[in-house]
């Protein structure tokens, strides 16, 4: 996002809040409703409150996409654990979105629903994000072994669900 | 199954190739977009109601902003539209001491921000069902945010009082 339109945001510009909004949405969305499945949209909308209250605190804009980033997934993973599995069909159902290819996001989410909270946000942060091990530890604060390890079973798990 | 690469012979340190927008979503309507929006409001003041009306008609009359805002906005005596792109409105209202207060609007359906020096307000919509609307709104001065947020608190509430009575007299 445009570095001018964040420092307007910064400093109270409502229709520049509004366009942080738009541009972290579709981004946030698939952060939230990838690791958190049926309590996505609780991460989602808290991820936003957390945004628009802590902006003016966001002192380089540059950093704002590792920022939203960190925000996103530490909402989900705390959604996706407080909360208790609910019947497949439900969070499946919550989780697939209606835009595009319901039923191949059904399908994902079925499989990613059958994984731990800890297992999809590394499979999440690194292979639909494209951080590197060392990125998703610090950003989990965990060590580079526990990602490691967390992603070859995260992997192992959903290709064994996976339909080929 | 046709986007996914993943077969017996791919090992698990292979990365999952799905397309991104495979990924399950968490959407997001605009009433709780704006209830994210106004979090990051200064002493917004803020209420949200569900209005017995479809949204399809309900929004068609928030969305005339020059005929129908005096009409329920308690802040708001008269309205003009200065200028207008797509989403972008460049707007007066006058304001209940008189004054002509310029405002930049984004407007679109079901989502409506109005920002101008003094203060801001937002107001989402979203259908409830087929006959119900969930709508909020929230209003904030940057100049006496504390002090006016009762005093707003107290006009959406009246808002939404005048909009159920132009609802219930258009029935």
């Amino acid at each position: 996002m445009d570095r001018d339109r964040i420092q307007a945001a910064q400093q109270g510009d409502l229709l520049a809040m509004s366009d942080v909004i738009d541009a972290v949405m579709p981004w946030v969305s698939r952060l939230c409703g990838s690791i958190a499945l049926d309590a996505g949209p609780d991460a989602a909308q808290d991820t936003l409150i957390q945004i628009m209250r802590d902006l003016k605190g966001l002192r380089d804009p540059s950093a704002f996409r590792s920022w939203v980033r960190r925000i996103a997934t530490r909402e989900a993973v705390r959604h996706a654990t407080r909360r208790r599995r609910e019947p497949l069909s439900d969070q499946v159902d919550q989780a697939a979105g209606r835009a595009f290819e319901p039923s191949l996001r059904r399908d994902v989410a079925s499989v990613l629903a059958d994984l731990t909270p800890d297992q999809r946000v590394v499979l999440i942060l690194r292979d639909l994000e494209g951080l590197s091990e060392a990125e998703a530890a610090t950003l989990l604060d965990v060590a580079r072994g526990t990602i490691k390890s967390r992603l070859h079973r995260a992997r192992e798990a959903f290709r064994k669900r996976w339909p080929s | 199954m046709a986007l996914m690469s993943a077969n017996e012979l791919e090992s698990s340190d292979d990365p999952i190739e799905v397309s991104r927008y495979a990924w399950p979503v968490a959407d997001l309507d605009p009433v709780a977009k704006m209830r994210a929006l106004a979090a990051g409001v200064p002493h917004a003041a803020i209420d949200e109601t569900l209005f017995d009306v479809p949204f399809e008609r309900f929004w068609s009359f928030i969305e005339d902003l020059e005929n129908n805002t005096a009409l329920y906005e308690g802040t708001v005596s008269r309205l003009r539209i200065l200028d207008r792109h797509g989403e972008s409105i460049r707007l007066e209202a006058r304001g209940p001491l008189g004054f002509w207060i310029p405002f930049d609007v984004v407007l679109r359906s079901g989502w409506c921000v109005m920002h101008s020096k003094s203060g801001q307000t937002g107001m989402a919509a979203h259908p409830e069902n087929a006959t119900q609307t969930r709508f909020i709104h929230f209003e904030a001065s940057s100049t006496f945010g504390r002090l006016l947020r009762p005093i707003f608190a107290w006009n959406i509430r009246g808002d939404f009082r005048r909009l159920r009575r132009h609802f219930s007299k258009t029935d």
